[in-house]
């Protein structure tokens, strides 16, 4: 299922044939497109014709580039290359279904080694990622996700940084997922023997029960708001709710629904993610729609992973800055982002298209 | 299409009572067992006849996360009429009964018709909240109560077109004044006699109460 598992970026070859042509160019087409591609899907795996249609950001991006170009000799060809785009995109009303899907391909096929090399390189050029980016990324490799990465902010510029900075925040999440999810009898409980005489506890029932000493605050009864208890049942709400929210998110997807081992890894995963952002932004907390935001990351993530629990840990950070990021932008919490973003909910309707590509 | 009104709905009520579920029955005549979530606002209409008239019944559909409560607030104005929905097997969706109202209550129009509905009557068996205590709830607070069930689509019609019944004779009682829509309510081309108006029967009859 995942072809794209490769550990490094620069090892990222063409040994992946892109089925998927230009798909990602439907961005922001989704409503249009959607009857589309279904007829694209039904035709079987050779979807070698993809309709660029909508691409409203990218000529957008597209204009930008042409205002401030050609400084630069290499930034030069990009241009050239965007412009031919630009030019089948014209076709695309006349011709939809000719030589478009070859020039498309080939502009794939382009993007892909102006991506590669990009990602090659000591010290990555953030804009013109962003300008690559902007007309959308092909698929396979790796690809997407180590730019999404670089263009959250997740993974810094400098490559040499990388192994650094993802071990990092491994361990930071590692250590945040001990810290914040388990429960306070852990916690509270003093490391040596009053473990066991709270195991034996329940199966002892004709002795007396050993006492433990409890600190004023940190009992399940208590209101302090110090309490650990107290924030652990009221997290134990969210925690319900997310996980009655994760059982819709996606239901026609196997990647996050069924009894799978694999399903429940990644639904085991987000709800981490999610509780644990709940957890350290008390005054968002969790948001209906968050998991919907999350879904597309993880799942692109999940192709580039090379490690079995990175999925749990390398993305939670990823996640947590598209919030910081939507919050800075609005100013007015999450509700009004989540509703009016419809770049982001773009996001899940590429990747259910990957999905239904993908198997 | 022409209608004689449209009438506002919106539906409100705690995340996972099935909101989204009885719309989609309604107006679809489908279940769907795993409904996506709703964020924001989602929305559907169909259309009903009553008394000879055609009525289109808009309605609203609102999420039911207390995060996007300060949305769905701003669909109270102007509605007609509302679901306000509760989950049968789930007790706290209930409790939170009260809220909602006092939310309705606050940002609605005094004369909206409320229909309490506890839905998922189908899980019987696993039933947190009885038939009385709503009803009982529902006489407290003077709303119409029935259980429904989106599963097996039980009283969902019911449901819509009793709202629309009570807001059609509040309409004939002269409650509202219909040409202000902040009701929720709009007289439209087939309830007035006019050049649009030969082409369903009921208009011409149903120009004489409205005007």
């Amino acid at each position: 299922m995942f072809r794209g598992k490769l550990k490094l970026p620069d090892k990222a070859r063409r040994g992946f044939p892109d089925r998927l042509g230009s798909l990602v160019a439907g961005l922001e087409g989704k409503e249009d497109d959607m009857g589309a591609y279904d007829s694209l899907f039904e035709s079987g795996e050779e979807l070698d014709i993809i309709l660029p249609n909508g691409l409203d950001l990218a000529k957008e991006r597209d204009y930008d580039f042409e205002s401030d170009h050609c400084d630069d000799d290499s930034v030069g060809g990009v241009c050239e290359r965007l412009r031919d785009r630009e030019d089948t995109m014209g076709q695309k009303g006349s011709d939809k279904h000719g030589s478009v899907s070859v020039l498309e391909a080939i502009v794939a096929d382009e993007k892909r080694s102006d991506l590669e090399y990009e990602f090659s390189q000591k010290e990555i050029n953030l804009e013109k990622l962003r300008r690559i980016a902007g007309t959308g990324l092909p698929d396979g490799g790796g690809l997407r996700a180590t730019a999404w990465k670089i263009l959250l902010g997740y993974l810094p510029t400098s490559r040499d940084l990388w192994e650094k900075e993802l071990s990092d925040s491994r361990q930071k999440y590692t250590k945040l997922k001990e810290e914040l999810l388990s429960s306070p009898t852990e916690l509270t409980k003093p490391p040596d023997d009053a473990s066991t005489s709270d195991e034996n506890a329940e199966d002892d029932v004709a002795g007396p029960l050993k006492r433990r000493e409890i600190s004023h605050e940190d009992h399940p009864l208590s209101d302090g708001k110090a309490s650990a208890w107290r924030q652990y049942f009221q997290h134990t709400e969210i925690a319900e709710q997310i996980d009655r929210d994760l059982q819709r998110t996606h239901p026609e997807m196997k990647f996050f629904s069924g009894d799978s081992s694999f399903s429940k890894k990644i639904k085991e995963a987000m709800r981490n993610i999610l509780l644990l952002f709940a957890k350290l932004n008390p005054a968002i907390r969790y948001v209906q729609g968050m998991n919907e935001v999350l879904a597309p990351i993880i799942y692109v993530f999940s192709t580039d992973t090379d490690e079995d629990n990175a999925v749990c840990s390398n993305f939670c950070f990823s996640v947590l800055k598209v919030f910081v990021f939507l919050k800075a932008n609005h100013g007015s919490g999450i509700q009004k982002p989540l509703c009016h973003s419809q770049t982001f909910f773009s996001f899940c309707i590429f990747f259910i298209i990957f999905y239904s590509v993908e198997n | 299409m022409s209608y004689a009104y449209l009438f506002k709905y919106i539906i409100i009520g705690d995340t996972g009572v099935g909101k989204s579920c009885l719309l989609l029955q309604f107006t679809d005549k489908r279940f769907q067992p795993v409904h996506d979530l709703t964020i924001g606002v989602e929305f559907g209409a169909r259309m009903i006849t009553m008394d000879n008239k055609p009525i289109k019944l808009q309605i609203w559909d609102t999420a039911g996360q207390e995060s996007f409560r300060s949305i769905t607030r701003s669909y109270y104005r102007g509605a007609a009429g509302a679901l306000l929905v509760y989950d049968i097997t789930r007790r706290e969706t209930f409790n939170h009964l009260a809220s909602w109202l006092e939310d309705a209550r606050q940002h609605a129009n005094a004369n909206m018709t409320i229909v309490l509905i506890g839905n998922k009557c189908d899980l019987a068996h696993r039933r947190a909240v009885s038939t009385e205590e709503g009803e009982q709830f529902a006489k407290e607070h003077g709303l119409i109560f029935m259980e429904a069930s989106a599963k097996t689509a039980q009283n969902v019609e019911e449901a819509f077109i009793k709202t629309a019944a009570t807001i059609y004779k509040k309409i004939q009682d002269g409650v509202f004044d219909v040409s202000n829509e902040s009701y929720g309510i709009k007289v439209g081309y087939g309830g007035i006699p006019g050049p649009s108006g030969g082409r369903d029967g009921s208009s011409s009859q149903a120009g004489g109460c409205c005007s």
